[in-house]
């Protein structure tokens, strides 16, 4: 089992999972942000899909980099990563 | 008849007390679109190198662009341009002042102040008049009393004030120039330049009409673009420019600890949404915007109470907080307060703030040089007592008021490892360790290093702008295509600010540069198409790198700081990062048809139709 934290900055997201930071533990065949997302969708419901499937308005960072750039949802994870969802329209 | 351009300059001799009006010549316009690419153009012919930045013979001026005080959306930004007294390179800041709109209405496009008063005075402008009135009994107000002074002097409620405080009158570089509406040309010290010539502020009124002509087709543009714009930037609306500061954290974009760290557990304690859920008391927008990102605060308990005012925007959160390890929000509130009253560039501000805390802390400074200040990271009080000192050009913030580049040489001691600037300007508030396009920016900003001519880490942040060719993410690691990307993003801010609206709602507000092509168009009545309009951001961009390479700029300074060339980012999103500039400014140079030495080449200034520029630079 690995253990990444999801940072959620989007304030729709925030509505549905209350907290900033939540600390989820996924086995590693579903090591990818894929397996986070379902994992995370299954717990809290499938709204979070909706967000994600909006790319026009959240960017997802690993450790701070854009997934687009690590393989987009197939992106590994590794234990102590963090995975974080933020809004594009993010302020100057 | 052309809408748009009011059709005059007005230019005052405070020296001889005296003023001509000249008519804009509007041919001109056609390649340069605005008064900025008119004041490049004055500057580069009559600001020679022996020209110093605080004497009588530097010119100060009041651009407008031809969108300026239009219905078109947030179309109502202004430039100051001068000599700056702290970089002595181009000096310039763009702020959306109420008194830019006025100019046009009172039938004038640009400012032209030379020369230098005996005794303090102000400038009043109104229908048919010119007047150069006493200051005496404001000089040495803060700014927003002096602009009360001013319109209860005028009898004028309803005139526009945009004045210096007491920073200004003392010459400090780092000096900013105020508007009664609280926004401020902050960059480059301009202040100074005012309080040089002893001119303590510019009012102005006036009741023409700005000529529109096409006001069907602006009223159909404006409605079309408004439900966008407001949809798309609800978030600066609720939040502010701070939305972001949580997640440029994570980023890897907030600037921590003078560029030395990469995270920051305070960030969240002096975010957007904080601001909202404590001290926001409301939101403030500029002239016909449908945003209002400006922020209005009320701090009624605690040490920092009570205050009311002008809150502070991302860029004044990061640099007198994160950037000085100071987590404490209200304290943020109140040095841009101070800020604003003094008249100070916040930015420079903190950043120089943060430069003498990072020579603190290596012992290079001591208290006995601060005058007793403990200038240990995070100390808010020790940044709120150096911000007065620095206001009031008294004991160490006489030194820090010279800015960053100077202090350095007064420091000595290997001070200039720990000054943050490029150009003398220092480095604003995104981060070139994360977006290495910002890297490039900064090196070879016409101002000196400034994220607002070029904005170009947009794209890495998915912020698209397909119609300049930025349809896909780009890696804000990766440097390349940079060059391109820079070149391109500068030229299009440049031409956003000579026709004079906010950049911020074109691109955050997904506006394409189409439709603000033909906003030009229903504006002014020319048919104009996005390609004219690059092509005239690129003759500004190109004039004002001439006035830089007439002042001697090569390209030596087209740089940035050691430690973001050499020492490699700790931690964070940026981890083991560096700039990687040199690769990034060759492919630039050959972008811009600059040659080796950093000079335009003379068959670019051709192909761009700016012969009259290759005399200056031969």
């Amino acid at each position: 089992m690995i253990k990444v934290t999801l940072i959620i900055l989007d304030e729709s997201l925030r509505k549905i999972i209350s907290e900033k930071e939540i600390k989820v533990e996924l086995s590693e065949d579903k090591a990818t942000i894929e397996g986070l997302i379902s994992d995370v969708a299954m717990k809290y419901g499938g709204f979070i899909l909706e967000v994600l499937s909006k790319p026009a308005k959240n960017s997802i960072l690993l450790n701070g980099q854009d997934i687009e750039f690590l393989g987009y949802f197939n992106a590994k994870l590794s234990d102590g990563d963090r995975v974080a969802i933020i809004p594009l329209v993010s302020g100057g | 008849m052309v809408g748009g351009y009011a059709g005059k300059i007005l230019r005052v001799n405070l020296s001889k007390g005296s003023f001509t009006v000249k008519d804009l010549d509007l041919s001109l316009m056609r390649s340069l679109i605005g008064c900025l690419g008119v004041a490049s153009k004055i500057m580069l012919e009559e600001v020679d190198p022996s020209v110093e930045p605080l004497s009588a013979e530097n010119k100060l001026i009041l651009a407008t662009g031809p969108l300026t005080g239009s219905t078109a959306p947030a179309a109502n930004k202004s430039a100051v341009i001068s000599r700056s007294p702290l970089t002595g390179i181009w000096g310039e800041a763009i702020f959306s002042a109420n008194c830019g709109i006025e100019l046009k209405r009172a039938g004038y496009d640009m400012i032209i102040v030379e020369g230098k008063s005996e005794k303090p005075v102000y400038l009043w402008i109104s229908d048919g008049v010119v007047d150069i009135r006493d200051a005496g009994s404001i000089w040495g107000m803060d700014t927003f009393t002096s602009c009360e002074a001013i319109k209860g002097d005028l009898g004028e409620r309803d005139a526009a004030v945009a004045c210096i405080g007491p920073a200004g009158e003392r010459l400090v570089r780092l000096a900013a120039i105020i508007s009664d509406n609280g926004r401020a040309a902050g960059r480059c010290g301009l202040g100074a330049v005012m309080g040089s010539k002893k001119l303590k502020a510019i009012a102005i009124k006036g009741s023409q009409r700005i000529n529109v002509a096409d006001q069907d087709m602006l009223n159909r543009l404006r409605s079309e673009i408004i439900e966008t714009v407001r949809e798309r930037m609800k978030p600066f609306s609720d939040y502010g420019t701070a939305r972001g500061v949580v997640a440029f954290e994570e980023m890897g974009n907030l600037p921590v600890k003078n560029w030395t760290k990469g995270r920051f557990p305070g960030a969240e304690k002096i975010s957007g949404m904080r601001m909202a859920e404590t001290i926001l008391a409301g939101r403030k927008a500029c002239f016909a915007c449908p945003v209002a990102c400006g922020r209005y605060v009320r701090i009624s308990s605690g040490k920092y109470a009570p205050l009311e005012g002008y809150g502070p925007e991302y860029e004044t959160i990061a640099a007198l907080g994160s950037l000085c390890m100071n987590d404490n929000l209200e304290a943020i509130a109140k040095a841009n307060d101070l800020c604003n009253r003094f008249g100070l560039d916040t930015i420079s501000v903190g950043a120089t703030i943060s430069f003498a805390m990072e020579c603190y802390e290596r012992g290079i400074i001591t208290r006995d040089d601060t005058d007793g200040i403990d200038l240990v990271w995070g100390n808010d009080e020790a940044i709120i007592r150096m911000i007065e000192l620095i206001g009031l050009k008294k004991d160490f913030g006489a030194i820090l008021g010279e800015g960053s580049m100077r202090a350095t040489n007064i420091i000595g001691r290997g001070a200039e490892r720990y000054a943050m600037h490029s150009k003398g300007l220092e480095i604003p508030m995104h981060n070139p360790y994360r977006f290495k396009e910002m890297g490039l920016q900064y090196a070879t900003s016409e101002r000196g290093a400034c994220h607002l001519r070029g904005l170009s880490m947009l794209p890495a942040r998915g912020v698209l702008i397909p119609d300049l060719g930025f349809d896909k993410k780009i890696d804000g690691f990766s440097i390349e295509g940079k060059a391109h990307l820079v070149k391109v993003m500068q030229d299009a801010c440049r031409v956003i600010d000579a026709l004079g609206i906010c950049k911020f709602i074109v691109f955050f507000g997904g506006i394409p540069l189409r439709r603000v092509a033909e906003l030009y168009t229903a504006v002014t009545g020319w048919e104009t198409t996005l390609e004219d309009l690059m092509r005239a951001g690129e003759r500004i961009w190109m004039l004002q790198r001439a006035f830089n390479v007439r002042m001697g700029v090569r390209r030596k300074d087209d740089t940035l700081p050691k430690r973001f060339l050499e020492e490699p980012m700790c931690e964070g999103a940026a981890k083991g990062q560096i700039v990687e500039l040199e690769p990034m400014l060759n492919e630039y140079y050959s972008e811009r048809g600059l040659d080796d030495e950093g000079k335009p080449k003379i068959e670019k200034l051709r192909e761009l139709s700016l012969d009259f520029a290759i005399k200056f630079i031969e």
